[in-house]
């Protein structure tokens, strides 16, 4: 009599893993309240968190690293760009931006080497390049531009044969007539000729100085500190034309050399284009408004241009800085009818 | 043709595989889907694998099939990334710069 009368009676679904009829509904896998919130907290175990965790704190890092270096990442291109622009000057400027973030950068130092070197601050070429000596250069083109302005450098320094003569005059002016009876005997030797130039040139023997400079220009075309002191030796000798065409030569290997652009304005004003050469002074102040060459120039400029208040303002600002003053020793005697300019 | 074993590729790319796989679980987790087990790393194949409930959901099942695929991608992008730009970039990299890079990729 044990027999079931209603065979049809279907059997109640119980919960998959511990068999509780209270299931909920509407799931594909059949599980009661606890069991289903239990697998949803599937434990995570301790290794894994730890794991976990650990790469979170080098996210951390990561993320704390990529500001700068993504900073100075882009001051680099943008560096690279005005290299081949041949802007030095900005170029030097975003490296020093980028070399605040990552100073040990072989590519950083590299181009801040170039750039300086364009930009005529020796001081940061010789620390820059001597930062990077025993580096390993993965940029060869890099590398080739660092030994080109190694082997230009040389001749900004004195040789050893030229030390070794001039060993008596380690604390004085080495004579002119030394330096032509050394020249005679070492032809080539580009810093003794541009000492002998520089020293004629400061006695006002500006033909001199010119023909010396020529000689050196023959043997090394693009010698920075030659073309520089051309500039000036040609205003000096009243050659307009030739004394621009040194600057723009010097434009030409740096767009923005503020030396070049300064030194044209003055040979602007002396050969009367006053409003011309104002305006391109006043271009190099835009550009570099701490260069204490161009403050002389504007101050120049400005005197005449007749713009006799701003002029004072100038001489006043160079009171501040002993290179300034020096330089606007120069427009002071030009000012006070000393020399005369135009 | 140079060879490399698939076995030397699953252990050297062992960390990805367990973020990998916690990120399919944690994305679970937040769908509130039942899972029943993780094999975060194994050397065999698959490198590892999360067993849960059939997702009705379309939208839900996709973010956990295919999240994983971008929290990897995202978390080592922001890893390698910094430490990438010493190596290419500045010429100036160091151990622990490479140590990302490989983390990161």
């Amino acid at each position: 009599m044990d027999e079931n009368l209603n065979p049809e009676t279907e059997q109640k679904p119980v919960c998959a893993t511990c068999g509780n009829p209270e299931i909920l509904e509407g799931y594909p896998i059949k599980l009661c309240n606890d069991c289903r919130n239990k697998f949803i907290q599937f434990p995570i175990p301790v290794w894994v968190k730890l794991f976990g965790a650990g790469i979170a704190v080098i996210l951390l890092v990561s993320a704390i690293w990529l500001p700068q270096n993504l900073g100075a990442a882009i001051a680099l291109s943008r560096a690279e760009n005005a290299e081949k622009n041949r802007d030095y000057l900005t170029e030097q400027r975003e490296l020093e931006k980028a070399k605040k973030s990552v100073p040990n950068s072989i590519d950083i130092l590299g181009h801040l080497a170039v750039a300086s070197f364009y930009n005529f601050n020796l001081g940061t070429t010789d620390s820059t390049i001597n930062a990077l000596q025993k580096r390993n250069f993965e940029d060869t083109a890099l590398l080739h531009n660092i030994n080109y302005i190694i082997d230009e450098l040389k001749s900004f320094y004195p040789s050893e044969a030229f030390d070794t003569a001039f060993t008596k005059y380690k604390k004085t002016l080495v004579p002119d007539t030394a330096l032509e009876r050394y020249i005679r005997k070492n032809p080539n030797d580009m810093y003794a000729l541009y000492t002998l130039a520089s020293s004629s040139a400061d006695k006002d023997e500006y033909q001199k100085s010119d023909t010396l400079l020529s000689r050196i220009l023959t043997i090394q075309p693009d010698f920075i500190l030659a073309l520089n002191m051309k500039c000036m030796t040609k205003r000096e000798l009243n050659q307009f034309d030739s004394s621009a065409y040194y600057c723009d030569r010097l434009l030409y290997i740096n767009h923005q050399s503020t030396y070049a652009m300064s030194a044209k304005a003055r040979t602007l004003v002396k050969s009367g284009k006053n409003k011309e050469g104002l305006e391109l002074a006043l271009k190099v102040s835009d550009l570099n408004k701490n260069d204490p060459y161009n403050l002389t120039t504007l101050a120049i400029a400005y005197h005449f241009n007749k713009n006799y208040k701003e002029r004072d303002r100038l001489i006043d600002l160079a009171e501040k800085d002993s290179v300034s003053r020096y330089y606007m020793k120069y427009a002071k005697e030009i000012f006070s009818g000393k020399i005369k300019y135009q | 043709m140079f060879f490399v074993p698939g076995i030397l590729i699953t252990i050297a790319t062992f960390p990805g595989v367990i973020v990998h796989e916690l990120a399919h679980q944690l994305f679970c987790r937040w769908f509130k889907v039942p899972v029943f087990k993780v094999v975060y790393f194994r050397v065999g194949n698959p490198a590892g694998y999360v067993q849960h409930e059939i997702i009705t959901n379309k939208w839900q099942s996709m973010v956990v099939s295919v999240g994983p695929f971008f929290v990897n991608t995202i978390t080592g992008a922001l890893i390698a990334f910094p430490a990438a730009l010493p190596v290419f970039k500045f010429d100036n990299a160091n151990l622990l710069d490479y140590v990302l890079i490989y983390l990161g990729v």
